[in-house]
């Protein structure tokens, strides 16, 4: 079996990836480990608007599980500021069925050429020189596909980096754990994705998304570095609900695990044949541990390089070496700019959550980034700008 | 009750309480982790550093009872 591309892993960057490089004119194959794709949900489930048409996915009330207006952050004593959805950048205004939406992306690639297998572990490369294939483990057994490209869209548990010789290894200090219950019976605020910051949740925070009036994906993220203990997590996640008066009564209908990167950008993204996108490439937002957005953005970069490599017939890294161009143009900066306001964010003491966020509700800002909320206390809380100069 | 837990090697996996959801996988300093979604294994490049267990979103890893590291029981 041949193909110019192999996608190993069909969530939205493997997904979107596909699509452009089969539109495109190469031939693809999206090979998903998973009997079922998008099932078992790993994710928060916060979604903007703003950049999905951007890569060309159409709004569709199938995957929508809820809308809502904004973010609210809320400060360790309960203060809160509301960001409205236009303003808040990428991670809130649309509560989704992850399920539904990864396999409505699938859709998509399949609709522009793209083949794809599921129950398919890859479990190895092909290499003689660069990377020229994979080895894969399927219901009809062993096979063996050989590529022009072999793109790593295997998530944050990524290995084909690793193997193909792209150090994709992440320090614990770079490392987000989470837990989230789905919960019914509740009574979560109808109108924002809830972001609680503090103690609570060191190194990290705890999130309340709505997936209905009655309903909401309720998670804690904390920093590797901060767990000592087996199973803590669980500890950290059902303290909060204790204290969280509108969660009394809730019952759990689903648990979700999962893990993320929080870490700078890594230095290579390609080799020879090799190519990886998504949270196997690093590319979650330090800051709020999303990754659809850049996953998609940078997927349609690289899909794009793929059409015009497999046209050329030529993948080397020198040919894939645009889509690393590409994406770090468009991401890069923000990246590490959030990598280092998160570096910032997990040393800070809950006094210091409540004078930031009481300073920010008081502010009207027009666009909300990391930027912006650090000139705000370079502004208004000149005792704390020492700590955040290295930043602005 | 059921006995769940499995020696992979150097560490301990409880199969019921897993999740499968990778987080081991992508922090595991050696790479040495291999989840096939409803199956972890561990290879001979585990050096037992424990981060594994540390990571783990419901506590399903552990050093094998018996190891001074160990949290079973």
């Amino acid at each position: 079996m041949h193909y110019d591309v192999v996608i190993v892993g069909a969530g939205p960057a493997g997904s979107i990836t596909a699509k452009y490089a089969a539109q495109g004119g190469a031939s693809v194959i999206i090979l998903e480990k998973r009997q079922e794709i998008g099932s078992p949900v790993r994710c928060g489930e916060g979604i903007a608007r703003e950049w999905i048409d951007e890569v060309g996915i159409k709004l569709d009330q199938k995957w929508i599980a809820y809308e809502v207006e904004g973010a609210k952050v809320v400060s360790p004593n309960g203060n809160s500021f509301c960001i409205n959805e236009r303003i808040a950048g990428d991670e809130v205004g649309t509560v989704i069925e992850r399920d539904l939406f990864d396999r409505a992306l699938v859709e998509d690639a399949v609709r522009a050429g793209a083949d794809v297998m599921v129950k398919t572990a890859v479990t190895g490369l092909i290499k003689d020189g660069g990377v020229k294939g994979v080895v894969a483990d399927s219901p009809r057994g062993r096979l063996e596909i050989s590529a022009g490209a072999v793109v790593g869209a295997d998530g944050f548990e990524s290995q084909v980096g690793c193997w193909g010789g792209i150090d994709t290894r992440l320090k614990p200090r770079d490392v987000t754990t989470c837990l989230q219950y789905r919960m019914t019976n509740i009574r979560p605020d109808p109108d924002y994705c809830e972001f609680i910051l503090g103690s609570g949740a060191p190194g990290g925070y705890v999130w309340v998304f709505p997936k209905s009036e009655e309903s909401a994906n309720v998670g804690l993220g904390m920093q590797l570095r901060k767990l000592k203990k087996k199973g803590e997590l669980r500890y950290w996640l059902d303290k909060y609900i204790e204290k969280d008066e509108r969660l009394k009564g809730g019952k759990v209908i689903e648990i979700v695990s999962g893990a993320v990167s929080t870490c700078a950008p890594i230095d290579k993204t390609v080799s020879d044949g090799l190519l990886l996108v998504g949270d196997a490439a690093r590319l979650v937002d330090p800051i709020t541990g999303g990754g659809i957005a850049n996953a998609c953005k940078a997927g349609r970069v690289a899909g794009e390089v793929l059409a015009e490599a497999a046209q050329a017939k030529d993948f080397s890294a020198e040919t894939l070496d645009k889509y690393e161009k590409g994406w770090r143009k468009q991401l890069e900066e923000a990246l590490f700019r959030n990598w280092m306001a998160k570096e910032k964010l997990v040393t800070l003491s809950d006094e210091t959550f409540d004078k930031i966020i009481e300073v920010l509700a008081r502010e009207n800002l027009d666009h909300l980034s990391v930027l912006n909320i650090l000139k705000v206390i370079q502004k208004q809380l000149p005792e704390l700008v020492e700590e955040f100069m290295d930043l602005i | 009750m059921v006995q769940t837990l499995r020696d992979v090697g150097k560490m301990t996996v409880d199969d019921m309480m897993c999740m499968h959801c990778g987080a081991c996988v992508g922090t595991c300093p050696e790479n040495a982790i291999f989840l096939n979604e409803v199956f972890i294994t561990i290879n001979e490049d585990c050096n037992q550093c424990g981060l594994c267990m540390r990571v783990c979103p419901v506590g399903a890893m552990d050093y094998p009872a018996g190891h001074k590291l160990s949290q079973l029981g």
